[in-house]
């Protein structure tokens, strides 16, 4: 799996709805947003399959200089239509990052 | 393997139970369970472990990239998944403003508890330095070599 451009250390912030992947960060961005989202949000769903959560409503996966979230909405379906999602090339703390996706989307 | 673990090991990790609203906890190597404090059943746990396993290992797919953690959010609870090297501790706790604190802890255990792990891997290189330990307490023949004497 390629990595993400992980050289820019500003937050960048991503909506999908229906299926497409929304950015002002250009086309590498947005393809590198909706294959770590495809991949954490199945990983997540089956996490929560094997113990009997249900389905994710919100996920993140850290590197050492890298971090990606997504944020489905409250009312989200098994195959919800909108998501939003952030990603920044430095190791960004949960809360603040989820903090931040909330208010963008209240 | 589970029977092979240290004591200190287990109780180690269920200290961290303290670290915040955590309904659960567990510890790997590899794709193995090595101490499971988890509420549920140990092959939910097995389970548990290899789809995290699979999550790191597709993200890491061409060495290009090392995962850290991963945090997954459900309707009451989150797992938190926390790796270092081979080993992984992860955990089920209730409130999200935790799991930066929780992180920390996990990576912090880790790196305080690798010679406990290890030695929870190798049992029986311990307890073969173990009898080695213990036969040379035992009494030993006397060696006769003529050319040393007793005369102080």
């Amino acid at each position: 799996m390629q990595p993400p451009d992980q050289a820019s250390t500003s937050l960048r912030v991503f909506d999908i709805q229906n299926g497409l992947v929304i950015s002002e960060s250009g086309q590498q961005d947005a393809d590198d947003f909706a294959a770590d989202f495809q991949g954490l949000r199945h990983f997540s769903d089956r996490v929560g399959q094997v113990l009997d959560l249900g389905t994710s409503l919100y996920a993140s996966v850290h590197e050492p200089q890298f971090t990606f979230m997504y944020l489905l909405p409250d009312n989200a379906s098994a195959q919800p239509s909108r998501a939003t999602g952030a990603m920044i090339g430095s190791s960004v703390a949960n809360t603040e990052l989820l903090v931040a996706l909330r208010e963008r989307n209240p | 393997m589970a029977n092979s673990i240290t004591p200190s090991l287990r109780a180690s990790l269920e200290r961290l139970k303290h670290a915040g609203t955590v309904n659960g906890l567990c510890l790997s190597w590899r794709r193995q369970v090595l101490v499971s404090l988890m509420p549920y059943e140990d092959y939910r746990v097995e389970q548990l472990v290899q789809v995290l396993s699979d999550a790191r290992e597709h993200f890491q797919v061409g060495a290009t990239r090392q995962i850290d953690s991963f945090w997954m959010a459900y309707l009451d609870v989150h797992v938190l998944a926390v790796f270092s090297g081979e080993c992984g501790v992860i955990f089920l706790h209730v409130r999200p403003e935790e799991s930066d604190f929780l992180t920390s802890v996990a990576q912090t255990f880790l790196n305080d508890t690798q010679l406990l792990v290890a030695a929870a891997l190798s049992p029986m290189a311990n307890e073969a330095s173990e009898d080695e330990d213990a036969e040379s307490w035992l009494p030993q023949p006397p060696s006769i070599d003529p050319n040393t004497t007793n005369v102080m």
